[in-house]
């Protein structure tokens, strides 16, 4: 809990206006120091930590989402002790079948092995678990996208739909952050990430495809939503019928997923559009870390 | 480099030059350093394009494949090349279910665009985008039936069971090339567009995946059959402990049956234990498209003469290093 604390401190104690003027400040470091490689390298594996410290924050996120809905427990259970601040919401969900229910524990393994991962990369530096309240967070939601009933522990559709909500962003911005990291073994290793987390999106995307209405049409919702929040670019695509043709994989004409900076993934899972938000929706009392508002 | 203010000619004389020297001077390298030791291709903007010469390889024999499948014809002559190879085999398959050809439909066109976006990056380079190789849809995938157990007549253009199990072939091998790329390329635009090509692969393997786990235990047995082929034939260097007991010996592969941690998995992601999708070396890739496990493999399978490209011994050499 103490750590915690502290980065309740370094949250309320630093404005947005602050947090701008220390990262043009880092900037004009590293340029001022063109050749100097100590002072490069330090601020280069900062940034390292920052980014996967940021990503941190989604993996615990999805982590406890997919294993309450598929085993019915928390991530502190399985992981061993307490991870942080303490997750609201949230139950075992009624699959259709044992092989969907299969699929979502496949995709819970994963979260929290890369919630282990991610930990052992930031080692004393990992952040803990922010507070999370998945209730909120859906019922802000379900009213923001106009999506009657959207209960993701209620029923199969409405979970994997939760599902597709958190993981097309997290895709997005391992995308937009694969330029950012300096380490090679780490991009390496992002990009284990970004492969694996494409792998559920598509496995969800293309259940919720199936399903046809009314999954197409509130997965529609949703990324209008991802959309309205997340600035003025398009970066998202639902899974329904365009032309001849599914839409199981976000892309642009390049075949190529979009990326999202962490600030457009704060947007969506804080729920408000704009700069400068700190907290809201899943996170009600913000991310933990130095990446942190939109 | 700046070509822009040079007629086109001079220009693509200029880019065959430097493609060439690059290639005589990294393949020659690789001639002269016996694998094992490990040729060292080190990250530069000179040897990106390289890089994603070899992964046009690979969206080629996709392209070639799920076009065949859904339309009946392969890559229109403006993507494949002065000097295309041949294509043996494939034809439109009977689909039954219209989600499922929506969704193939969707696929086809991706891998498409990666031909075209990884031809146009590589054109805008000193080095010459690779003509598309000879592939063969035909021999291979009955040497594959075999290997896997589907029988000595697996038709993937068969039924659309078929073509899934054909698609998932190549998504799971196309995820693994990539993120052993990841390491091997230099410049942000380039390893952010590898990124982002490796998520759309990522999403077609898993989409595959559960289509496959849901038509029942006699398609998973199949799919599983392929995956325990490809790992036999990649590096046995790369093999790995695996937890589950099922299958023992398997290296950069986990078998949708083959869950890990929690009772019931229904494995849509193959990953490591850390949850990360493999990263192969372009010499394990090679070995399951040459469906070969020797490591001094030219060509086979898929790719009858070979894979195209100025470093591809180099890319074979250096895998030692990743391994």
């Amino acid at each position: 809990m103490e750590r915690i604390d502290q980065d309740r401190r370094a949250l309320f104690g630093f404005t947005t206006g602050e947090a701008a003027l220390a990262a043009m400040g880092a900037v004009a470091a590293s340029t001022a120091f063109p050749l100097g490689e100590a002072v490069a390298q330090q601020a280069e594996s900062a940034t390292d930590i920052d980014i996967v410290n940021f990503q941190l924050n989604l993996e615990y996120l999805e982590t406890d989402y997919y294993l309450r809905g598929s085993m019915g427990m928390t991530a502190d259970q399985v992981l061993g002790g307490s991870q942080g601040a303490p997750v609201k919401g949230g139950r075992k969900v009624r699959f259709s079948s044992p092989v969907r229910e299969g699929m979502i524990r496949n995709i819970a393994g994963n979260e929290v092995a890369h919630v282990r991962f991610a930990q052992a990369i930031t080692g004393a530096r990992a952040i803990r678990r922010p507070p999370i309240d998945f209730d909120a967070g859906f019922a802000a939601v379900a009213a923001a996208a106009g999506i009657a009933n959207f209960d993701p522990f209620a029923s199969e559709m409405d979970f994997f739909l939760g599902g597709m909500l958190f993981e097309d962003v997290g895709i997005s911005v391992l995308k937009g952050s694969a330029r950012k990291l300096r380490s090679l073994s780490l991009r390496e290793s992002a990009a284990g990430l970004l492969g694996s987390e494409g792998y559920h999106m598509g496995a969800v995307r293309s259940v919720i495809y199936k399903m046809g209405e009314p999954a197409r049409s509130r997965a529609a919702a949703i990324s209008e939503l991802r959309d309205r929040l997340d600035g003025p670019q398009d970066l998202d695509q639902p899974p329904v019928k365009v032309g001849n043709m599914a839409n199981i994989v976000p892309t642009n004409e390049n075949g190529i997923v979009f990326g999202r900076t962490p600030q457009h993934a704060l947007n969506i899972a804080y729920g408000k559009p704009g700069k400068g938000i700190m907290a809201g929706g899943f996170f009600p009392e913000g991310v933990n870390g130095r990446i942190r508002v939109t | 480099m700046d070509y822009v203010s040079l007629d086109p000619d001079r220009r693509q004389a200029l880019r065959m030059m430097s493609a060439g020297l690059m290639g005589a001077g990294l393949a020659g390298c690789a001639d002269l350093i016996p694998q094992g030791v490990g040729l060292a291709l080190l990250p530069n903007p000179l040897t990106d394009p390289a890089v994603f010469n070899f992964a046009l390889n690979l969206e080629y024999l996709e392209a070639e494949y799920y076009r065949r499948g859904l339309y009946g014809q392969g890559l229109p002559a403006e993507l494949i090349g002065p000097a295309p190879g041949p294509v043996l085999g494939g034809r439109q398959v009977p689909f039954r279910t219209p989600w499922i050809r929506e969704m193939l439909a969707e696929f086809t066109e991706d891998e498409t665009a990666h031909v075209r976006f990884i031809r146009q990056t590589i054109a805008a380079s000193p080095l010459i985008e690779i003509s598309r190789p000879a592939i063969d849809l035909q021999t291979s995938f009955r040497l594959l039936g075999r290997q896997a157990g589907l029988g000595a007549d697996f038709d993937p253009f068969r039924d659309e069971e078929s073509f899934l199990l054909g698609a998932f072939i190549f998504e799971d091998v196309g995820v693994t090339a990539y993120a052993g790329g990841a390491d091997l390329i230099a410049d942000d635009d380039s390893i952010e567009a590898a990124a982002g090509i490796l998520a759309v692969e990522g999403y077609h393997a898993g989409a595959i995946r559960a289509t496959i786990a849901e038509m029942g235990p006699r398609m998973v047995a199949a799919a599983d059959g392929i995956s325990r082929a490809r790992a036999a034939a990649e590096s046995p260097n790369n093999r790995r402990p695996n937890r589950s007991s099922v299958i023992t010996t398997l290296a950069k592969e986990q078998p949708i049956s083959a869950g890990e941690l929690f009772p019931g998995e229904v494995v849509i992601a193959p990953t490591d234990p850390q949850g990360r999708s493999f990263p192969r070396p372009p010499q394990d890739v090679l070995n399951i498209v040459y469906l070969n496990p020797d490591k001094n493999a030219r060509r086979g399978g898929f790719f009858p003469q070979g894979v195209q490209g100025v470093v591809r011994h180099a890319l074979n050499a250096n895998s030692s290093r990743s391994a």
